[in-house]
């Protein structure tokens, strides 16, 4: 179960939390692994593994169903962790927590059920920094229902262009579709104050916080947003499963997306009745294991000091970026004044894919390409960056092991 | 820049065996790595005029070009990418390729020749670097 990683000093502590990192104990082309991709996926502790695995062991049976023990059980451990879900993000009540099957999912629902209450030529604001799970559903919509797409842009170090926001919120617009943590530059975007501005002019916000809970308290009621969006893999816990968060009225307000059993009051040949939220919004047999290793990961991550683990973080984004500035080949992309344990960097004269491949060959894994945000480098005038990302287990050896191998790369070429 | 197709000394003047030969020697991945890069430099410049959507190959993360020619019985092909570890696995693709007639082509285990030379998982479909594809189109044309 869960080590208690207090009193000790840094290295014990890293060690500590390393040692519940299975993935981690291992090595990658004859080097000891040093996993730097967290923002892509997140490595998953042992009470997340071990969670599912007794749930499959012990406990699997389909939820809100039948009246025997196991089906009890599953369902109570199920609903458990919407409860813990919705205290980690501090969502008012526990029917505001939508399983979605991650990010991805939570914004097409959002786009095509809320979406649907939208007409000719509304607007909806994105910005340049989003990944395409947060610009692609919103094209789609756009596209069938006549509505109109407006980027914000980034400043140059790789910020929200503030300054052009208040022009581009009209009383035409409906919807500010918004990346919490960008997953490129690591830019931590002002969501209550865009959230304040949208809500003047009346129109709503979806806030994207895939790459946001993992690292920072997330307080729904404080961003007063009305969508919020996240990944379970990111945040230490399993794929395939994730939150839709929703104000209350809106929630109720949106059609039904997907259709099927669960999520039904009443069928007959003639017409059917709805069931209430959260279960309007997650039709069939849910990602019940998905959602047990979800819970897991939230105890997981709430039993950290978090506030240590993100003075680490920080820690560690500046010893990086400082020891990358010495490579006279290497670029930094951005530099915002709040970052998040993601850094982007280009190396002049290569190409990204070499330079990563050749870190593999040494054990080291990073990132090279778009990162799904191909808007963001056709403004960046970029093809690619190389990406690192930070979790709540990474060292100082990890980046020291990284630059070793970036060092001797760029000799290599 | 030329407009020519210039045909590349691989698979022509430097076949399969002369790269099993040369990898056979090199031990640890920085040898081989730098024998790829070295063969990549050896790749006959592909004029920018070839360098278009018609030719591209998905890579995902790195873009690569294929340009196929058939002469009586033989196969030519021209490749670029703008990497140069796939310029690299390119050269050693064609070394295999050129020259070949189709049956040739279809009957040579390019699995095997890469995981000879110590280089399979830069084959493999999950790789983003176009090498996959670029085979799989080789064969495609030749079937
Ligand atoms: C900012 C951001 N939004 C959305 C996503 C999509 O997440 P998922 O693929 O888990 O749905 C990602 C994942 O890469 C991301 O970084």
């Amino acid at each position: 179960m869960l080590k208690k990683v207090t009193n000790l000093n840094q290295e014990q502590n890293n060690a500590a939390m390393r040692a519940q990192f299975p993935v981690l104990q291992q090595q990658a082309n004859g080097y000891p692994l040093v996993y730097l991709d967290s923002a892509a996926t997140t490595q998953k502790p042992d009470p997340v593994i071990e969670a599912i695995n007794v749930y499959y062991q012990q406990d699997n049976a389909n939820v809100h169903r039948a009246a025997h023990c196991l089906s009890a059980r599953a369902t109570q451990k199920f609903e458990h962790a919407r409860d813990l879900v919705a205290q980690f993000i501090n969502a008012p009540s526990r029917e505001q927590v939508i399983w979605t099957k991650g990010a991805t999912e939570a914004i097409n629902l959002v786009a095509q059920s809320y979406g649907s209450l939208l007409n000719l030529g509304d607007e909806i604001l994105l910005s340049t920094m989003e990944h395409h799970a947060n610009i692609v559903p919103w094209q789609q919509l756009a596209q069938q229902r006549d509505l109109v797409i407006r980027v914000i842009p980034l400043t140059a170090n790789g910020e929200l262009d503030m300054n052009a926001v208040s022009e581009l919120l009209t009383e035409r617009t409906r919807i500010v579709a918004i990346t919490h943590v960008s997953n490129v530059l690591g830019s931590v975007n002002p969501i209550a104050q865009l959230v304040k501005m949208s809500h003047q002019v009346g129109a709503k916000v979806l806030v994207d916080g895939s790459q946001a809970v993992a690292h920072m308290p997330v307080d729904v009621q404080a961003l007063d947003c009305d969508f919020y969006v996240f990944s379970g893999h990111k945040m230490y816990g399993p794929t395939g499963i994730g939150v839709l968060y929703g104000k209350t009225e809106l929630l109720n307000a949106m059609p039904v997306w997907q259709t099927g059993g669960e999520m039904i009051k009443k069928v007959s040949f003639s017409g059917t009745t709805f069931n209430a939220l959260p279960f309007k919004f997650e039709p069939g047999t849910p990602n019940i294991s998905g959602v047990i290793g979800l819970g897991a990961a939230i105890e997981f991550l709430t039993s950290l000091d978090r506030v240590a683990i993100h003075n680490q973080e920080q820690v560690l984004l500046a010893y990086a970026k400082q020891q990358l500035e010495q490579l006279s080949e290497i670029t930094l992309i951005g530099s915002p004044q709040e970052q998040m344990a993601v850094i982007s960097f280009v190396v002049k004269g290569e190409h990204h894919s070499d330079i990563a491949t050749l870190l593999d060959q040494q054990g080291i894994a990073i990132r090279a390409g778009h990162h799904c945000a191909m808007p963001l480098m056709d403004a960046l005038g970029l093809n690619g960056t190389l990406r690192l990302s930070f979790g709540c287990y990474t060292t100082k050896q990890d980046v020291d092991a990284f630059i070793t191998a970036l060092q001797k790369t760029l000799e290599f070429l | 820049m030329s407009n020519q197709l210039i045909n590349n000394v691989f698979g022509n003047e430097i076949s399969s065996d002369d790269v099993l030969d040369l990898f056979a020697q090199q031990s640890g991945w920085e040898a081989r790595y730098r024998q790829i890069i070295l063969l990549g430099k050896q790749l006959a410049a592909l004029p920018d005029l070839f360098k278009i959507e018609e030719h591209q190959v998905d890579g995902c993360e790195s873009a690569a070009w294929l340009v196929a020619r058939q002469q009586d019985d033989s196969w030519q092909f021209y490749v670029a990418s703008d990497t140069r570890i796939v310029n690299g696995l390119l050269a050693i693709v064609l070394a295999a390729y050129n020259g070949q007639s189709s049956e040739k082509i279809q009957e040579f285990d390019i699995e095997e020749y890469f995981a000879e030379l110590g280089l399979t998982k830069q084959l493999s479909p999950s790789r983003s670097n176009g090498l996959h594809a670029v085979v799989a189109e080789i064969k495609r044309l030749t079937l």
